[in-house]
């Protein structure tokens, strides 16, 4: 029997302890250990971005992280991210119509609450940069950031 | 995957340097993993025990006047978002910043895109064109610094001894009247490896004229990324009209050799060569007269 190793982590501001074997990915951990489904799976190598989480606050493509060193990190995934700012981008996301299959949308909310949490108003340069690493083959990419253009100006409209 | 691997979080340089002693080779330095991973679960890297590095305090950020130390556990996002960086290394926080995606970015440090020594590494051509050293440590040496020259060997291999963990890169202030830019050809606008990278340092003379120094660094035009010194020796001096650019080029392509794979054949990479150095140079010197006017 492959030896596990228990690892402690705070998943959506909840304490959360799960066996952990070897060199196993945060990703499989999440869905597979703790039934958090909304983390995709796409490419398996880090190029898709369909597994995003925050890792204390920072997006990272959670299949190539290792489990064992979220040891005592927070983890917020795209069930945890319900903040005024995250309902914001999610809002904005349906009403531009950034959805088709929908199968990226988890990690791009995610990319986008992480973006927004350090930049407060990107221009567009920015945000497409920073949604470079999530792949979308339905919507082009445009509603997206439109939508995320509006989040930004109604924030400094709200201001 | 390495299901039996042994991994230990470290939060201590003097923890990772003295794990370091007793593992040696049987051990594998893992910072954000985003490389190393991948290395370790398709069993191109083999080790006994992964050492995790990424959260030893005091080994991240950017500091120092004159000559500038990078922590080597500094991210590549905080790398291409410092602004210090930004305006007195740009290439250096260009190609951090043109290193996958922000979540790759996110956790993948310098010193582990230096370590690993893959053959389009983005930080390479930057740090070279520099002279940038790399700070080791050991418990059993205590500290040495290489030139980064010196420190790459070949694809995946450096000088780092089993028992040492790369701690920072010291840069020298750069001259005065100069300029540093990365031009990376490249398929998509990210998440790919450079077809062809040239890092380029221009400095020039005081009518802002000729040429007073030159560095120029390549990827993708060989093994690992390497400094085209005969190219910078024919620079020197000279203004950067076409004909020294021309010149440059063909001593840059007479030590490259081009390989042809998925992204693009030898033949393209070949012809693109020239035409990223000279936009570098025209970039470079376009800057240096803006600062200057």
């Amino acid at each position: 029997m492959t030896e596990t190793h228990p690892v402690t982590a705070t998943v959506n501001g909840r304490e959360e302890t799960f066996e952990v074997e070897g060199l196993e990915s945060l990703m499989d951990v999440l869905r597979d250990k703790l039934h958090l489904s909304g983390t995709k799976e796409g490419c398996r190598e880090g190029e898709c971005g369909a597994c995003t989480v925050l890792l204390d606050g920072k997006p990272v493509n959670s299949c190539g992280y290792i489990a064992r060193a979220a040891e005592g990190r927070e983890i917020e995934t795209i069930e945890g991210l319900n903040d005024a700012l995250s309902m914001r981008i999610k809002t904005a996301i349906v009403e531009a119509g950034g959805i088709q299959c929908g199968y990226c949308t988890p990690g791009i909310v995610v990319m986008l609450s992480g973006l927004l949490r350090r930049h407060a108003a990107p221009d567009e340069r920015l945000i497409r940069q920073a949604l470079s690493g999530n792949i979308c083959r339905c919507t082009g990419y445009a509603q997206i950031v439109d939508a995320v253009l509006g989040v930004v100006q109604g924030k400094a409209a709200a201001e | 995957m390495s299901a039996d691997m042994d991994f230990l979080s470290l939060t201590s340089l003097a923890e990772a340097l003295e794990k370091l002693r007793s593992y040696g080779a049987d051990a594998v330095l893992v910072a954000g993993g985003t490389a190393a991973r991948y290395q370790l679960v398709s069993g191109m890297v083999k080790a006994k025990v992964a050492l995790h590095i990424e959260r030893i305090d005091g080994a991240a950020g950017f500091s120092g006047n004159g000559t500038a130390r990078l922590g080597a556990l500094t991210t590549l996002r905080d790398i291409a978002e410092d602004a210090d960086i930004l305006s007195r290394f740009r290439a250096v926080a260009m190609a951090a910043g043109k290193c996958g995606g922000w979540q790759t970015q996110s956790i993948a440090t310098a010193g582990g895109n230096v370590c690993t020594a893959a053959p389009t590494a983005d930080l390479l051509p930057p740090l070279l064109v520099q002279d940038a050293e790399i700070e080791l440590q050991s418990r059993a040496r205590g500290g040495r610094t290489l030139g980064l020259g010196e420190f790459l060997l070949d694809a995946f291999k450096t000088a780092r001894a089993p028992d040492e963990m790369a701690t920072a890169f010291l840069l020298p202030a750069q001259p005065a009247r100069s300029a540093d830019t990365y031009v990376r050809i490249q398929r998509r606008g990210a998440m790919e490896r450079p077809i062809i990278a040239v890092a380029l340092r221009l400095a020039m003379d005081e009518g802002l004229k000729n040429v007073s120094e030159v560095r120029i660094a390549v990827s993708g035009a060989g093994a690992l990324p390497f400094r085209a010194t005969e190219a910078e020796a024919l620079m020197a001096g000279n203004a950067p009209g076409k004909e020294a650019i021309r010149a440059a080029a063909d001593a840059i392509l007479a030590r490259s050799s081009f390989r042809t794979d998925p992204r693009a054949s030898a033949s393209y990479r070949k012809a693109v060569l020239p035409r990223a150095f000279a936009h570098a140079v025209s970039i470079c010197s376009d800057a240096i007269a803006a600062n200057g006017a």
